[in-house]
């Protein structure tokens, strides 16, 4: 009988000072190993029955301490993945690798925690359910086609999403990092409450600032117009420095808007297609575009059906 | 080479094979394990076993190790899929000509295969 090969174990050692390692035990193979399972695979790989049958009569005798090492200890092994990379699932984790891995943390709010990825991309990943059937498919497709229509419409102030998947997660275009932004997302890291004085004066100054750009309100107006009823009436919470980047004077947003039955935020159909109607006469949209839109309106309607009128 | 009759034995020994091969250069389970495991289906499923006599014993190897599951389920879906439109198609013709208790069997006899294949 042969000795079953123990599980490799990790096993994390108090080092001198602050630092600890881990060190790795396991058994690898041995060149005589590496051949046995190379000649294996060729075997198996083809068409003779023969061969397959042998093979399993191979596996059966096949004698472990010819074809692995005894335990060796591996300190200091690299873990797959930074820690951040750790926390997504496997088929998150590959989408976040095709555009570059994760490249550092970008912020993070009461409700949301946002990921540098690769050069140029965001993944924001929200904390807590954030609507109804907020975590299914049908969600988080709402919220992509919503967001589009919004980027086809003003390119240059709602950034593109690139993907929205079940679990909290979306992929998105990164805004630039400007000084104003930094600074805004340090001061709201902070209570409201506990604000020094000079900060709250510059933060106020900073959403009024945005609140007084023409673009700006193209973009407020856009919402208020194709969403029934944009929550933010006045303006202020869209306005602020941590929710609207200005990038060379325009005013890109940040926020993510989602279909929620409670405030009812969704997209009124007549005044989408008004605006449609209204940028292709004036020849801010091709008719490519807006057929892109209404298909995409389509999309929007069918999942957003789906997730509002399921309860929770 | 493969023969038409036993065609279904290879295919299944060959992902047994491979399923045990990935395994064990993960170390995701023991020589030991593997040894065991190989032995079973050499002994259950000798050569010459014909699809229909494979079909039979597929749902009986996770029985003993839980590691076949995979294939014994993707058997499972593939019966599933092969016959499932043959035999609602049969039924409905049986129905239609009024032979109530022949459609009761072919029903009884695909979901009989369903549950031993579960």
């Amino acid at each position: 009988m042969q000795e079953p090969i123990s599980q490799p174990v990790r096993v994390v050692e108090k080092a001198p000072g602050k630092v600890e390692r881990v060190v790795t035990k396991a058994r690898e193979l041995t060149q005589k190993g590496e051949e046995w399972f190379k000649n294996k695979w060729e075997k198996v790989t083809g068409k003779k029955p023969t061969e397959v049958r042998q093979v399993l009569k191979d596996i059966e005798g096949a004698d472990e301490t010819v074809l692995l090492t005894d335990e060796i200890e591996k300190p200091n092994q690299k873990v797959e993945g930074t820690p951040e990379e750790q926390i997504f699932s496997k088929p998150i984790k590959s989408v976040i690798e095709s555009y570059g891995g994760v490249t550092g943390l970008s912020g993070e709010g009461s409700d949301k925690i946002a990921y540098n990825v690769g050069t140029d991309k965001v993944a924001l990943i929200h904390k807590e359910n954030v609507a109804p059937k907020e975590n299914s498919a049908e969600f988080y497709k709402s919220q992509y086609y919503l967001h589009q229509i919004l980027h086809i419409l003003m390119p240059d102030n709602f950034p593109q999403v690139r993907m929205a998947s079940g679990n909290n997660f979306i992929i998105v275009d990164r805004v630039p990092d400007t000084e104003d932004f930094i600074r805004a997302k340090e001061i709201k890291k902070k209570l409201i409450g506990t604000w020094a004085i000079e900060d709250e004066t510059w933060f106020n100054d900073k959403t009024k600032q945005i609140k007084n750009l023409d673009s700006f309100k193209e973009m407020k107006s856009l919402l208020d117009d194709i969403l029934l009823p944009y929550t933010d009436r006045t303006g202020d919470e869209l306005a602020l420095p941590n929710n609207t980047v200005v990038v060379d004077g325009k005013p890109i947003s940040i926020e993510l808007f989602f279909p929620h039955n409670n405030i009812s935020q969704i997209i009124k159909e007549d005044n989408l297609f008004r605006i449609i109607s209204e940028r292709l006469n004036n020849k801010q949209i091709t008719e490519k575009e807006g057929e892109i839109i209404k298909i995409f309106y389509e999309r929007y309607k069918l999942n957003v059906n789906k997730c509002l009128n399921e309860k929770r | 080479m493969v023969n038409q009759s036993n065609k279904l034995l290879f295919q299944v020994e060959q992902e047994i094979a491979k399923l045990l091969l990935v395994k064990l250069e993960k170390f995701d389970i023991t020589f030991e394990r593997a040894s065991q495991i190989s032995k079973f289906i050499l002994s259950h499923l000798p050569e010459n076993l014909t699809d229909e006599q494979v079909i039979k014993i597929i749902p009986s190897l996770d029985d003993q190790f839980l590691e076949l599951s995979e294939v014994v389920h993707k058997h499972m879906l593939g019966y599933e899929e092969k016959y499932k439109e043959d035999t609602i198609k049969n039924m409905q013709d049986m129905i239609k000509h009024k032979h109530f208790q022949e459609a009761s069997n072919m029903a009884f006899k695909y979901f009989e295969q369903k549950i031993e294949l579960k």
